[in-house]
């Protein structure tokens, strides 16, 4: 390492002065002792006072270097504490002495890979945010203390907490689960990963909690991953349903039909009248067992797209009556009143006729079948916004805002009491014919026991193909 | 550590068990509906069995409060939030104790089906639930406001509670073979509505909290907006 040649420079510049101080006095010591006396006095003033001038030259030369010198560096001592602001401007190197200016190019050498490194990190920690942020597990880090560092979006809409991406709160502020904190607190979690299926925040999500060491023995933070299971337990949940209702389904007509085979075959068939009445009876749950095993093959063949569409031009208007018609018995069997109000002018849709007739059938049944006795319900056709409308609106048992969406899911049933024979597969069938034809559908209800209004929009098409 | 970090560091513990009890308690109360509603007396028992980790936990921490008090001999706002934590515990393990009274009708009632679909109980669960939570917030956060707007919810917890009165009486009045389930569920109707005011009752403490007073039950108001119509005077007295 070089010297401070700027330090060398202000003690040369006193060095000077000292020296010229000291020739003056060692001048006159030498000269004295050879004058007369009498000049030795005016001498000995002149060398003092020639002593003297050179020292103050020497050390007013060597104040004003010092004085600059000084001055630079406090601009970089400046330049350098302002380093960790990437705003800031470039090091100055306007330094007078060169070992100044060697001093100055080295520290903004130093800033210059500083500020990389640091424009990389915040670049590295902006990509890190986002993908936190963007993670639909949710992500927890703690603190060897116990304190929590980190709860990205997707964990603080699990616990129904805040987002936060510093500081050090408690478990129990950040967090609010006590499942969860506990879990994080077991001993068991404080050196290899665990994880645990527990149920989390005010609206009890399931969630598949991993607990994993992090940052190594020294900082021995925790990570904690929370993944969300409501929706496959939901889905699990449904399909435990519908293997339970689809079996109990056709389990029930076959028990009846070999009851009545045997009774039959026990002597029943000899009388006429018991014969008939046994044998319409076989029909009825041929018939629904039939309905069943169809329905879920429709669904299949939906689901799959296996079934094309055999698409015309039809009016919305007449796919709405024959279906109607169909159903009215069943309406004034629970003393239901049933009303029509299509639109005057026709509705042109480029549909499969039978399958959207289907899809008409199955959302009057469902209104019929859930108004109690004394309801109504109205199917309504009308125009809007380059749309064909269908309503089925009825006065019946109304469905929980939650349950708007969900009634379209395969095997859901709003209503599961007894009376419900429904597998639950008509809205997933008409919701997929529907989309097949470019369509939607929705269903709107004020509430439980408040009715609910079923909509089918299809896109207008060209005038219905003359037959 | 020095004393008054160490105190400090008792003062948030208190906090966080406060909080934590919360949780179990929201679950609890939660759980205690969904028993009833999905007719699952496996999950009403265990919320009876969960209630003892609710009651050890209040204990413990009433504990580490009066020893806290013991030995740091806390004056002013310290005392304050010791005694106000031993306040809201105590709310809080109550609480526990009317969702395992919920669990236990559920059990009561077994199989049956109920006598009516579940609609408005529900409802008030969560809307007691939702007290229970701002009014924890409030105290973490030392929130009077916050406090304040709890004491208003309690009214529509109280109306729901008449309604729900008014319509089970109906039903055994129109047959008195409805008079036992109909009972139960005027039970689990009563806890909820009582878990509200125990709710009302740690707003309470947080206004005490953080302005040193109790606030007179008619200077809500001014600060939350107008009042809900007040229930019918033929209705259940609410508390």
């Amino acid at each position: 390492m070089t010297a401070p040649r700027g330090g060398l420079r202000a003690r040369a510049a006193l060095a000077a002065g000292g020296g010229a101080l000291a020739a003056a006095l060692i001048a006159g010591l030498l000269l004295a002792p050879r004058l007369p006396p009498e000049a030795r006095g005016g001498l000995a003033g002149s060398l003092a006072a020639a002593g003297l001038a050179g020292a103050a030259l020497g050390a007013g030369a060597a104040a004003l270097v010092m004085r600059r010198e000084a001055h630079a560096l406090h601009r970089l001592a400046r330049d350098v504490t302002s380093l960790t602001a990437l705003d800031e401007p470039e090091i100055s190197v306007r330094a007078h002495g060169p070992e100044t200016r060697a001093l100055a190019l080295a520290a903004a050498e130093a800033a210059d890979t500083l500020r990389a490194e640091l424009r990389a990190l915040q670049h590295d920690h902006a990509r890190l945010e986002t993908v936190l942020a963007s993670m639909t597990d949710g992500v927890v880090i703690v603190e060897a203390d116990d304190s929590v560092s980190l709860v990205n979006r997707a964990a603080a809409e699990l616990l129904g907490v805040e987002a936060r991406a510093e500081g050090h709160a408690t478990l129990a502020d950040a967090l609010r689960d006590v499942d969860l904190v506990d879990v994080i607190r077991q001993p068991a979690a404080a050196g290899r990963a665990v994880d645990r299926l527990i149920s989390i925040g005010v609206a009890e999500r399931e969630v598949h909690a991993v607990i994993a060491p992090l940052g190594g023995e020294r900082r021995r933070q925790r990570l904690v991953l929370l993944r969300d299971l409501t929706a496959l337990r939901r889905v699990d949940v449904v399909r435990r349903d519908f293997v339970a209702n689809v079996s109990h389904e056709l389990r029930t007509p076959l028990t009846t039909l070999r009851a009545m085979v045997e009774t039959l075959q026990d002597g029943a068939a000899e009388d006429a009248a018991a014969r008939g009445e046994f044998l319409r009876r076989i029909g009825v749950e041929t018939e629904r067992m039939s309905q069943i095993v169809s329905e879920l093959l429709d669904l299949a063949r939906v689901e799959s797209g296996a079934a094309a569409l055999r698409l015309a031009t039809v009016d919305l208007n007449q796919l709405v009556a024959p279906a109607v018609e169909r159903l009215r018995p069943q309406a004034v069997r629970g003393d239901v009143a049933l009303a029509v109000a299509t639109a005057r002018e026709p509705l042109p849709v480029r549909a499969d006729a039978d399958r959207t007739g289907r899809v008409v059938t199955n959302l009057v049944h469902n209104a019929i079948k859930f108004t109690p006795p004394a309801g109504a319900v109205t199917v309504s056709t009308a125009r809007a916004n380059g749309e064909a409308l269908l309503r089925v609106a009825d006065s019946g048992v109304g469905l929980e805002q939650r349950e708007l969406d969900r009634v379209f899911e395969r095997f859901y049933k709003a209503d599961r009491s007894p009376g419900n024979t429904g597998a639950g597969l008509g809205l997933a069938i008409a919701r997929h014919t529907v989309r097949q034809h470019g369509g939607r559908i929705w269903a709107e209800s004020p509430g439980p026991r408040r009715g609910a209004t079923f909509t089918v929009a299809l896109p207008l098409g060209a005038a219905p193909d003359t037959a | 550590m020095p004393p008054r970090a160490l105190f400090d560091t008792q003062l948030k513990h208190v906090q966080d068990e406060l909080i934590l009890i919360g949780s179990m308690v929201e679950k609890a109360i939660r759980r205690s509906i969904e028993s009833l509603r999905a007719r699952d007396v496996e999950l009403a028992r265990r919320i009876v069995e969960d209630d003892d980790d609710i009651d050890e936990r209040y204990l413990a921490l009433r504990e580490f409060c009066i020893d806290s008090i013991a030995t740091q001999q806390p004056a002013a706002g310290d005392l304050r939030t010791l005694v106000t934590g031993m306040h809201v515990a105590a709310e809080l393990e109550r609480m526990g104790d009317y969702a395992e009274g919920i669990a236990k009708i559920s059990i009561r009632m077994g199989g049956e089906p109920p006598l009516k679909p579940l609609i408005d109980i529900p409802r008030m669960a969560e809307l007691a639930i939702g007290m229970l939570h701002r009014s924890l917030t409030s105290l973490t956060e030392k929130d009077d406001r916050m406090a304040r707007q709890v004491w208003h919810d309690d009214d529509e917890v109280d109306q729901l509670y008449d309604q729900v009165f008014r319509e089970l009486l109906t039903f055994m009045f129109q047959n008195p073979r409805n008079i036992q389930r109909a009972t139960w569920l005027l039970w689990v109707a009563h806890n909820l509505e009582r878990i509200g005011d125990r709710a009302t009752n740690i707003a309470e403490q947080v206004i005490y909290l953080t302005t040193g007073r109790t606030p007179a039950r008619d200077e809500r108001w001014p600060d939350v907006g107008e009042p809900p119509t007040p229930a019918p005077a033929n209705g259940p007295a609410p508390r």
